[in-house]
């Protein structure tokens, strides 16, 4: 994957309209997903 | 009339308070240690039965070791998720987990103004593919359904860990401590991004975008408390911290570009209705006059190091002390010198309250501790330690 063409929102977006995720508020998944990547990123 | 559970929950919420308990509360961390000490199968406790690592609570009571409290699991590590993105800092064996040295340095000092700007984007699109090689060869649409699996993946080990703990504190009547854990922003930038050469360079050149950075981090590494859970309304919602970097930096470096963001992070958690209780890893001598500058409210600190009377003295004003129960002696010593030990502890430590008998630092493996040592030295503070 080419770092330099990855954007986040992006990346974002497109998990979101993964199911089951576009089932949640989407200010809910924001803070879910950053804090999985949180958890992920620190192990 | 208290339950067990009440009364030893009690117990430890008073002493956080820097109040003064009916008895000196014991608490040695020790959750992984229980597991291998039981000869339980680590990888079955942590993967696949969430009855096993409380099987390991109610052996150590069965054996005789008496506790006010655990820690938690120490199942903290979302492997099956993990592993979808290739392997990070830890792998789970039978014999404990391991680590494979650090995470490497997934960040050059020229970035620091791309971690400023939005550190989410930043760990997100840059970092997290340097640290796991499987991103770098999926495709956008596979980084998405990866994530995707990930977010599934940890929602299911959450409620595995939460079943344990349930089961625990349940069945066993015994109260699991830490809540929630997180890091400090500079703690993770030393951890996870540059290493420790990096931020000891960056430190001495670049010091004000190791500040602004970490900073800017806490708008990530905040919004990961939510889902370990609100604090509750019975004011023992405790957040664990481990503190690895301070005692590298000198301590004007410390004042200047690690205290900031130190204080605006207790503040906010004490503000959130948390707990905080802090792994004072290394020896803080040089800097426990700081500990001053913290806000009041529920703070304990675990020492690793140092003379307890003379801290206590110290910052027991503001602080709540934890340790003295020293590994070194569970693990080489006799029965009698634990338990000397323990009545130092209890003569020298308790007076006044404020203070919770717990080991200096984690048990992790088998032989961290002889068990006979850890069922006297516990057995004399719960039975002795009364105010």
């Amino acid at each position: 994957m080419d770092n330099n063409n990855v954007n986040l929102q992006g990346i974002a977006d497109d998990v979101y309209k993964l199911f089951p995720f576009f089932l949640l508020p989407r200010k809910f998944f924001d803070i879910l997903l950053k804090s999985v990547l949180t958890l992920i990123f620190v192990k | 009339m208290a339950t067990r559970f009440e009364e030893k929950r009690d117990r430890l919420k008073t002493a956080m308070n820097k109040g003064t308990p009916d008895r000196v509360p014991v608490f040695p961390i020790m959750d992984q240690y229980a597991v291998l000490v039981n000869d339980i199968n680590l990888i079955d406790a942590y993967t696949k039965n969430p009855f096993l690592p409380a099987l390991a609570v109610k052996k150590m009571y069965e054996r005789g070791v008496y506790l006010d409290g655990i820690y938690g699991t120490s199942n903290m590590i979302p492997f099956d998720a993990i592993a979808k993105l290739g392997e990070g800092v830890y792998t789970l064996q039978e014999k404990g987990i391991m680590t494979k040295g650090s995470a490497g340095v997934t960040m050059s000092p020229e970035e620091y103004p791309d971690l400023i700007k939005d550190p989410f984007d930043f760990l997100l699109s840059t970092a997290m593919p340097r640290k796991f090689d499987h991103i770098q060869s999926m495709s956008r649409e596979e980084y998405a359904k990866t994530l995707r699996t990930v977010l599934l993946l940890t929602g299911a080990f959450e409620i595995y860990d939460k079943t344990t703990i349930q089961i625990i504190e349940k069945y066993y009547q015994t109260p699991v401590v830490a809540k929630a854990c997180m890091m400090i922003p500079q703690c993770i930038i030393l951890d996870y991004l540059r290493d420790f050469a990096g931020i000891s360079r960056d430190i001495r050149r670049q010091p004000e975008d190791v500040l602004a950075a970490s900073n800017a981090m806490l708008d990530v590494i905040l919004p990961a408390l939510i889902p370990q859970g609100k604090p509750g309304k019975d004011g023992f919602s405790n957040v664990f911290i481990p503190l690895h970097l301070p005692t590298f930096l000198r301590p004007d470096d410390y004042k200047n570009y690690y205290q900031p963001t130190f204080k605006y992070v207790t503040q906010y958690l004490l503000d959130k209705g948390y707990n905080v209780v802090y792994f004072m890893e290394a020896d803080w001598t040089p800097y426990l006059d700081y500990l001053q500058e913290l806000p009041d409210g529920n703070i304990t600190c675990i020492f690793e190091v140092g003379d307890l009377v003379e801290i206590k003295k110290k910052v027991g004003n503001k602080v709540t002390v934890m340790g003295g129960m020293t590994t070194e002696l569970l693990k080489t010593g006799t029965i009698q010198q634990n338990v000397d030990r323990a009545k130092w502890c209890l003569d020298n430590l308790a007076p006044g309250g404020n203070y919770i008998y717990g080991t200096d630092i984690n048990l992790v493996y088998k032989d961290d501790a002889k068990i006979e040592n850890l069922i006297a030295a516990t057995q004399y503070v719960h039975e002795y330690g009364v105010y």
